[in-house]
């Protein structure tokens, strides 16, 4: 009797190890509720919005009052982003999150180039483009590789009381977050014409 | 038929068992490698591209928007430094210093998640630009329903709270832990 206790009890763990891994791995592709979902459902793709309004709870949990917050989402399959701001004084930060709400890549005012928010994100395949063709309109960005299709960037900027407000709205507003795919580079004049002599 | 009872047992303890174990780790176990600090807690490793899976559920399964690396790192508080749950019928002092950071702000949460509710004249959230200090730098923050002197934050309500103190810019996150984190002490006073 007491082996088949055991060998029962050993079954039990058996099945509930595997239950256990399979719904940890698996929230992640079935969940409805992440930061991702929660974005989708009230901003467009390819367009910023600063998510702070007065009157409605801001989507995303776990906010800090002090700070204004903004997203983009964006689909990398097709092409890349540039995301861009002016200069602004007081302290800010980006991240960039894939669809999972896992951080790929994130910066704050110090670590930018200039103080500027001026980032460009390709995945894997199109950086090979980016590479080929070497445009001048993005020397100064910061560009990153992300290994993912969908995901979004947060921007929060720092407002520490009221009188903040029409800066840091000025800032938020002058966030674009844009569709960039690179000028394929331009065949050069003299391979051209050496066909035709 | 004794075959088929015991697999129906079996799947019926496994699944439930594995679910509740599941469920569990995901609400309690904030993944891998935590900096403690009295009774502050933070994840250095949620903001970052490499996570453990139990960290990727939990945000998926609230909706959470992870302080990335780079950002700053976000503490968390649900006991005092004695080890009690933070109640919002009992008086607070914070005191001590921060780690090195560009900034700081404490946020006062209740138990729903949203920002606590300020009672009359107060506020449940400062800022480190807007605090007065010790001239060796530390800080004393009063944590009380009525009126303090000095730093003060006014929550009305009742139940439990948790504090957050998010360190923006900060050298911790680079060097994983290799800094002192040196946190303020929660002491609890009066409860009503």
């Amino acid at each position: 009797m007491i082996w088949r206790l055991v060998y029962f009890a050993i079954c039990v763990l058996v099945v509930a190890g595997i239950v256990h891994i399979a719904i940890v791995l698996l929230i992640p592709q079935y969940g409805t509720q992440d930061a991702y979902d929660v974005v989708s459902a009230r901003t467009d793709e390819w367009s910023f919005t600063t998510l702070d309004s007065p009157d409605e709870r801001s989507p995303l949990s776990d906010i800090d009052p002090f700070f204004s917050y903004g997203v983009c989402r964006f689909d990398l399959s097709e092409s890349g982003v540039w995301i861009r701001g002016d200069d602004f004084n007081a302290f800010w930060s980006a991240t960039v999150l894939n669809s999972d709400g896992t951080v790929a890549y994130s910066l704050n005012r110090r670590t930018s180039i200039d103080g500027k928010l001026d980032l460009v994100l390709f995945d894997p395949v199109l950086i090979l483009r980016l590479r080929e063709a070497q445009p001048a309109e993005i020397e100064r960005s910061i560009v990153i590789e992300a290994d993912m299709r969908k995901g979004f960037v947060v921007v929060r900027s720092l407002k520490p009381d009221a009188s903040w407000d029409s800066e840091t709205g000025k800032f938020m507003q002058s966030i674009s977050c844009e569709r960039y795919l690179p000028e394929p580079a331009a065949p050069e004049p003299a391979e051209e014409e050496q066909p035709a002599s | 038929m004794r075959i088929l009872l015991f697999i129906l047992a079996v799947a019926a303890f496994g699944i439930s068992l594995g679910g509740a174990s599941a469920w569990y780790s995901i609400q309690t176990i904030h993944g891998f490698g935590a900096i403690r600090s009295g009774p502050w807690t933070a994840f250095p490793f949620a903001g970052q591209s490499e996570v453990d899976p139990y960290t990727i559920a939990k945000s998926v399964a609230d909706g959470s928007v992870p302080i990335g690396a780079t950002e700053g790192l976000a503490f968390e508080a649900v006991t005092d430094s004695g080890g009690e749950a933070l109640q919002m019928s009992c008086d607070y002092v914070l005191e001590g210093k921060t780690p090195p950071s560009k900034l700081w702000t404490l946020v006062a949460y209740d138990r729903n998640g949203e920002v606590a509710q300020a009672a009359p004249g107060g506020r449940t959230s400062l800022y480190s630009g807007a605090i007065l200090r010790f001239p060796d730098d530390s800080f004393r923050i009063s944590i009380a329903e009525r009126p303090q002197p000095g730093n003060w934050i006014g929550m009305s309500g009742q139940g439990s709270f948790r504090l957050v103190l998010r360190l923006y810019d900060t050298p911790i996150t680079a060097n994983s832990g290799l800094i002192s984190t040196t946190m303020p002490q929660i002491s609890r006073g009066d409860c009503r």
